[in-house]
């Protein structure tokens, strides 16, 4: 059996890409674009603005962003869609929370703006059991969160151009992304899509 | 009053410490009190030692006090009085606050689009499907895209179809880009609905859309030609008006390859000047080898079935054929719907079509289509008309002549790219103008003097019935006397080519030499026999002018080729040429730039050298002086995209012999 009869055909592949963009005004606006193997839309999903409470800043605090991204707005993105997704990629550290609420695996892609989080102990090592590890012994915002389970610990992952974290809690997960990603490791830039996203929701915020 | 008590200590081994000292603020005044101190003990170490060191003596500490007599230090010896005061406590009030964060409540809208894949999979076999609009085209197609299949396979099976050079396979695009970078398609703004916004903007870079096609190019596209596909792929109404020599055929054969392979398209008609249809042919064997190309030509019935033809993707007609065809592609089935219809119509050079009321112009309109593009490299040649005239095919009614240049501009914005060389062709050669500015030799100058002379004063004698043709007949008659004096055969213009000429063949160079008359340029040709001469004008039949330009490119020998304006302004690839003469001015700057740029193009080996001949004092500078002044006005007009007058309007040429047009010839 070859790596293609295992995965499937690549047309029949399916891949949900999720990322949040930021509101001027506070608070964020998700979206969720799950492609086909050949990176052609087949569903999105965005939300309406979502700005939290005055008391869910407070008693939130630092794991505010966590919540509302990966426990609050995709979950709700996803259980919209019509299609299932072998994976689900985030462009965002914070939503990492979400392997914690959906069944399928969830992956960072690691990007320019994420490198430093990710230098910063994102990453579990094996000497620190994953706990709240520190490369550069840098302050990572998420270091509080990853000590409380917060944000799970992650592993790093290299297919084709893309540099992935995958949670460290499903060793299971890490087989499985290497599995589906790897026969098409170089035709993907899984940074890509994250700026579809980005388009269609400023494009939707901006005609209402 | 600060006072400072020290114990006085004894010591075994010590001599005895002066008595303690009592201190204060030293700027209080000394008092003096009696006070016993207790009595100090004997500290013991934990070995039962006694130190010498912590044994303590009592002593009497005396103050002296000096009070003063008043009445109130008296009362110091008074007993205070106290009162009290009992509050009951009251018992502390707890109070609860709830406070719930709560579930932020998310609304979702949902987008579902057709999946590709399925669509392409499809297309393998030979059906076809829309990927973008999610319609499914109609059985009529299989055809169109089963000839693109089998084409296509004649393509790669490198048996057929032209192969210059290492082809570019656009997966190599793809490697190059650089994380999440890419050409986007974006939504034109005529597309109002979000979904199909959104659509457009979901959509792969254009760079993953080609490679996933797994499409071949003769070369890599420069990236300012992918943004012209771009551009073009999602639009109805677009005018790609591309400075000469940026490869707007190119991108309208990428584009229109895409929209195929992509099922938007199945039916598409290329309109372009007759001399240019072999060039146009040749760039789609080379662009898209895989495309079944049909010319539409021949006889009458020929081109009736040519034109009813449904399985040929792409057809090429000319500008020439379409008022005579008119009633083979409007004629009407039974249920009224037109027997002839195409999804894409593309003009090339669609300047021929500014003139509203031209029968071309009216052909042009009636050809049933859904998509219009227009490509030209001069969408303003003479005045904003121009621009409304090219709009009437692309969206009728869209713009109207009383627009103001500025509202022009903003309303036709996202219908028109327009990029220079110096924008996006940075390593292109330059292009170097001299302006050969000659007197003319003194025969020359007799006849015309005299010429200029008779011509005005009969202009003059003809009043109120003066014409702009009677004007145009002067001026030309004068510059061709600018060019060569009809009576003696004196050339000052010829001198000098003649003497650039023997220049340039010493480094093994080849030239153009543009000229606005026919017979100007056998007069060059009869007299350079020795650079073994090329024509190529509109009195050369069109199918042995590709054979001219091979000949020019090919055979060492022929040093210099002599073009009309006309014949040789639109369509030609003549970058191996490195001289251009402007032997006489055209009327326009934007035709002259044409010309040019036939040589300075994508692909020029190097710097373009442009010598513009000019008989100083005569009609030709008068002429110039205005030409310059609007070219400059040109280049504003591109930056600001506001088109305005560029050719010599008919006051102006009145005023090249200080003569006031009359109210007949304004309205003419």
């Amino acid at each position: 059996m070859t790596q293609h009869d295992k995965v499937g055909t690549r047309s029949s592949l399916r891949l949900g890409f999720f990322t949040a963009v930021p509101l001027a005004d506070g608070g964020y606006v998700g979206g969720y674009l799950i492609l086909n193997g050949v990176g052609r839309p087949i569903e999105f999903h965005c939300t309406t603005p979502v700005r939290p409470t005055r008391a869910q800043e407070i008693l939130y605090g630092p794991t505010l962003k966590p919540y509302l991204l990966g426990e609050q707005m995709a979950p709700a993105l996803i259980a919209k869609a019509k299609s299932g997704v072998e994976i689900v990629f985030v462009s965002e550290w914070e939503a990492l929370t979400l392997s914690q609420v959906v069944e399928q695996p969830v992956v960072l892609v690691v990007s320019p703006e994420t490198t430093e989080a990710v230098d910063c102990g994102l990453v579990a090592s094996a000497a620190s059991g994953g706990r709240c590890p520190s490369a550069t012994g840098a302050p990572f915002v998420g270091a509080a969160l990853l000590e409380c389970g917060a944000i799970p610990a992650c592993r790093s992952l290299q297919i084709g151009r893309n540099t992935l974290l995958i949670p460290e809690s499903s060793r299971e997960t890490l087989t499985q992304v290497q599995e589906f990603l790897s026969p098409w490791a170089e035709a993907f830039d899984l940074l890509e899509p994250f700026g579809r996203i980005r388009a269609a929701l400023e494009e939707a915020l901006r005609r209402g | 009053m600060l006072f400072r008590v020290l114990w006085r200590r004894r010591s075994n081994s010590h001599a005895e410490h002066p008595p303690f000292e009592a201190t204060n603020d030293e700027n209080s005044p000394k008092t003096m009190a009696e006070r016993e101190l207790p009595t100090a003990g004997t500290l013991t170490t934990p070995a039962g030692q006694s130190s010498p060191l912590e044994t303590y003596e009592p002593f009497t500490l005396s103050f002296r006090i000096d009070p003063y007599v008043t009445g109130w230090n008296r009362g110091l010896e008074r007993g205070l009085a106290v009162d009290t005061q009992t509050w009951e406590l009251a018992a502390p009030a707890f109070r609860v606050l709830a406070l719930n964060p709560g579930t932020s409540k998310i609304e979702v809208k949902s987008f579902l689009f057709l999946d590709h894949a399925d669509t392409a999979s499809a297309e393998d076999a030979g059906a076809s499907g829309s990927a973008l609009s999610g319609q499914t085209v109609r059985s009529g197609a299989e055809g169109s895209v089963n000839a693109i299949s089998s084409a296509e396979s004649r393509a790669t099976g490198h048996s057929s179809g032209p192969r210059r050079g290492v082809r570019c396979d656009a997966a190599v695009l793809l490697q190059r880009l650089a994380p999440g970078t890419g050409h986007r398609i974006q939504p034109p703004e005529d597309v109002i609905k979000l979904e199909d916004r959104l659509h457009y903007l979901l959509q792969p870079p254009l760079e993953f859309i080609l490679a996933e096609r797994q499409l071949e190019f003769p070369h890599t596209p420069f990236p300012y030609q992918l943004e012209g596909v771009a551009f073009l792929f999602p639009r109805h109404a677009a005018i790609l008006a591309d400075e000469m020599g940026l490869g707007k055929t190119m991108q309208a054969i990428t584009a229109i390859r895409l929209l195929l392979r992509c099922g938007e398209v199945r039916r598409v008609l290329l309109v372009c000047p007759k001399p240019l249809v072999s060039n146009w042919r040749r760039e789609f064997e080379l662009w898209a080898p895989e495309i079944p190309v049909m010319v539409i030509e021949g006889e009458p019935q020929r081109r009736r079935w040519q034109w009813e033809l449904t399985t040929v993707p792409v057809k090429i007609a000319n500008y020439e054929l379409l008022p005579r065809d008119q009633e083979f592609f409007t004629a009407k089935d039974e249920s009224g719907e037109p027997k002839v219809s195409f999804d894409l119509v593309v003009l090339d050079e669609s300047q021929r079509i500014k003139n509203r009321s031209g029968a071309t112009s009216q052909a042009v309109r009636a050809i049933s289509r859904k998509r219009s593009w227009a490509l030209t490299g001069t969408p303003v040649e003479n005045s904003t008309d121009d621009l409304v005239g090219i709009f009437e095919f692309l969206s009728p009614g869209f713009l109207t002549t009383d627009m103001k240049p500025h509202r022009l501009g903003r309303t036709i914005a996202d219908f028109v790219l327009r990029r220079t060389k110096d924008q996006v062709l940075t390593d292109l050669p330059p292009k170097l103008f001299r302006d050969a500015e000659i007197a003319l030799t003194p025969e020359q100058w007799k006849t015309y003097e005299m010429a200029e002379k008779e011509g005005v004063l009969r202009l003059s004698e003809l009043g109120a019935e003066i014409t702009i043709q009677h004007v145009f007949e002067l001026v030309i008659r004068l510059k061709q006397i600018c060019n060569f004096d009809p009576v003696t055969g004196a050339s000052a213009k010829m001198e000098r080519l003649e003497v650039d000429l023997e220049e340039l063949a010493d480094s093994g160079r080849k030239a153009i030499i543009f000229s606005q008359w026919v017979a100007t340029l056998e007069e060059i040709g009869r007299r350079l026999p020795q650079y073994r001469p090329l024509y190529f004008h509109g009195r050369i039949p069109p199918r042995q002018r590709e054979e001219v330009i091979h000949r020019f490119r090919e055979d060492p020998e022929h040093r210099i080729l002599l073009m009309s304006y006309g014949a040789g302004s639109v369509g030609l690839n003549l970058q191996f040429v490195n001289y251009v003469f402007l032997f006489d001015r055209w009327w326009n700057p934007a035709v002259e730039d044409q010309a040019i740029n036939r040589a300075h193009r994508i692909g020029a080996a190097g710097p373009v050298i442009v010598t513009r001949f000019l008989a100083v004092d005569t009609i030709e500078q008068r002429i110039n002086t205005i030409l310059e002044q609007k070219r400059a006005l040109f280049e504003t007009i591109f930056s600001a995209t506001t088109p305005k007058k560029l050719a010599l309007t008919q006051e102006e040429i009145f005023s090249l012999f200080n003569l006031q047009a009359p109210q007949a010839a304004r309205a003419a």
